[in-house]
């Protein structure tokens, strides 16, 4: 009862937001609409591979940045329809994926997250320097608007429709995903690989899946950007991006998939709110990062379950290994 | 040509080499990794630039006010980002640190400005010139500095009671807590060690470019973490090997090969290393025990 009461709300919140653009219908909301819809689908396939099979990807850009380069090319260039660019340049970057995890097999936590680093600097670089491929520093501008079945897509509008369905539908494939056998399996690696490698679970083959599908979802997210701004440079996939991608699975909660949802939301939204703030905008992402981590362990989605489920069994929290106050974290510093 | 190459990798390597043991200290003994030190170290070189201006070129205590600063920085880090988190995921010291570099950044922006600040006197005065190779003052400076704190900090580490203190608590941490070490004081010192390094080799970078800016500590941390990795992290020795050979590579890389990708052939020789030998060149691999 209680259970089915939450996902009503669920859903008339979700339904609420969706429709929050259209109620104001201003340019600038779709924008930010559509941005963080990009980002809700890169947050995602990185909370997939990182808080769900524990793999430390710290290079989550290079593969959104892959899938952007590929679909630019393939429409501008070789003048594919976006459709089939878009599915293409998803395969590719999963392809790549794959690519990676081949050597990223052998490494494990922090060396994971320096390789990885080191793979999303070098895209970055090569981005930068292939100029006769990439356009180099100045980045490729005019890449076509996207069409759908014949369709142009011009309209913020109607590009917040179509972010909208792929949002909904990445959700869908990586919640059927982690609710599945195989969800469980990466569950098991996530919280110890010798144990999940002893009861029988492949891990190799587990894990070059999780890179090759995050790939492949990063890769959309990658082409959905490429054309709904039609100009792409390397600083939009820096590994700062990476880093940003993190703090939004942060904030959502790591291991929670609507969580990422939020996280993404909030983090691109709260840099628009404090544009007033100008300079100090920066400095107060960074605050937040920090206090996110420090106060909000289990991510916003986590706290505020957390409190909900306090007021409902207050000794069961009690035994439980994490309490997020600020006098427990202060006293943890 | 060559050995003129060999010389600037040399500084560069150097220049790496001290960020690169500091990574090494702080990942050896935690097992966790900082994304702040390359802002320890940028704001180790503001705090000596401006040292130095104040008192009209005095570099001794501009070095001294690096230190200072860069140590408590160092200290305030761990006591944020790592000890609250201490035998947990390192994801969330990770990602602290990731928010406290943002926010250093941004801080001295607002505090200095976005501008490139020259190093007010002119360093490459002397040179010194051996057949067809011309080595400046400064050159000489960095590396000698960089070599003479590299002896120190292997004096420090296998010859003091706090360096075998910080040897028993990198090799296994709750071992040495039951000897009586009090590995708190022994990580917060590393941390001070680390820093304090990064802090002199902000000053020391800044004057050897002529460049201080927020953002100077971004791409040379990420090289130095590259060779830190490279050598082996967790062994101070194979971290400076790493950072000079890295240094080196990278600058024949320039001369004979190309100068726009010399850093993607850094990495690349970085993630070779890695698939073939994961704990570096000279590390030694932990054994993972069920």
């Amino acid at each position: 009862m209680i259970r089915n009461r939450k996902y009503i709300l669920l859903q008339i919140i979700a339904v609420a937001i969706i429709s929050v653009p259209f109620i104001l219908d201003d340019k600038y909301i779709f924008h930010i609409a559509v941005m963080s819809g990009i980002y809700m689908i890169l947050s995602m396939s990185l909370n997939v591979q990182l808080g769900f099979t524990g793999l430390f990807s710290f290079g989550h850009a290079a593969f959104y940045g892959i899938g952007a380069y590929a679909s630019a090319l393939l429409t501008r260039d070789l003048g594919l329809p976006f459709v089939a660019a878009f599915i293409l340049s998803g395969l590719f970057t999963a392809f790549i994926g794959t690519l990676i995890a081949l050597p990223a097999l052998r490494l494990k936590g922090i060396f994971l997250a320096i390789g990885t680093m080191c793979f999303n600097e070098i895209f970055c670089l090569l981005s930068t320097n292939l100029e006769s491929l990439t356009g180099g520093p100045a980045g490729l501008p005019d890449i076509p608007v996207p069409s759908v079945f014949g369709l142009e897509i011009t309209q913020p509008k109607d590009y917040y429709i179509l972010i909208t369905l792929l949002v909904l539908v990445t959700y869908k494939v990586f919640d059927n995903l982690i609710k599945s056998r195989h969800g469980r399996a990466l569950t098991s690696i996530r919280d110890d690989e010798i144990a999940a490698r002893a009861i029988g679970v492949n891990i190799t083959n587990y894990k070059i899946k999780v890179f090759a599908i995050t790939a492949f979802f990063a890769g959309l997210s990658g082409s959905f950007f490429a054309h709904y701004l039609s100009y792409i440079s390397p600083s939009n996939f820096a590994l700062s991006e990476s880093f940003n991608l993190m703090a939004m699975i942060a904030l959502g909660g790591i291991g929670n998939l609507p969580g990422s949802i939020v996280g993404a939301g909030i983090l691109v939204i709260i840099p628009e709110v404090f544009r007033f703030l100008q300079d100090y905008r920066e400095l107060i992402y960074g605050l937040t990062i920090v206090l996110i981590v420090l106060l909000l362990p289990q991510g916003i989605i986590g706290w505020i379950s957390g409190l909900l489920h306090r007021q409902q069994t207050s000794q069961d929290l009690a035994g439980s290994p994490k309490k997020f106050s600020v006098e427990t974290i202060l006293h943890r510093i | 040509m060559l050995t003129q190459q060999i010389i600037n990798g040399l500084t560069l390597g150097s220049l790496y080499a001290l960020l690169a043991v500091g990574f090494s200290l702080i990942c050896g003994i935690l097992n966790m990794i900082t994304f702040s030190h390359g802002e320890i170290f940028m704001i180790g070189a503001f705090s000596g630039l401006y040292t130095i201006i104040a008192l009209g070129g005095n570099l001794p205590l501009g070095l001294a006010a690096a230190v200072v600063v860069s140590a408590a920085a160092g200290i305030l880090t761990e006591r944020i980002a790592f000890r609250p988190f201490r035998n947990e995921s390192p994801l969330s010291p990770a990602l602290i640190t990731i928010g406290l570099s943002i926010s250093l950044q941004a801080g001295i922006l607002l505090l200095f400005g976005a501008d490139t600040k020259p190093f007010p006197y002119n360093v490459s005065a002397h040179k010194f010139i051996l057949g067809n190779t011309v080595i400046s003052g400064i050159e000489v400076f960095v590396i000698g500095i960089s070599i003479l704190l590299m002896i120190m900090l292997h004096l420090f580490i296998h010859y003091t009671r706090w360096g075998l203190a910080l040897r028993a608590t990198s090799q296994r941490i709750e071992a040495a807590d039951i000897m009586g070490i009090s590995t708190n004081r022994i990580i917060a010192i590393a941390f001070c060690t680390a820093s304090l390094l990064a802090g002199i080799d902000g000053l020391l970078a800044g004057a050897y470019y002529s460049a201080f800016y927020p953002r100077m500590g971004v791409a040379i941390s990420l090289k130095a973490l590259a060779g830190a990795t490279f050598g082996g992290i967790g062994s101070i020795q194979g971290a400076m090997a790493g950072a000079l050979s890295l240094g080196v590579i990278e600058s024949l890389a320039a001369g004979y090969i190309s100068a726009s990708y010399r850093d993607v052939i850094a990495f690349t020789i970085l993630i070779f290393v890695l698939l073939i030998k994961p704990s570096g060149l000279l590390g030694q691999m932990r054994e993972e025990k069920v």
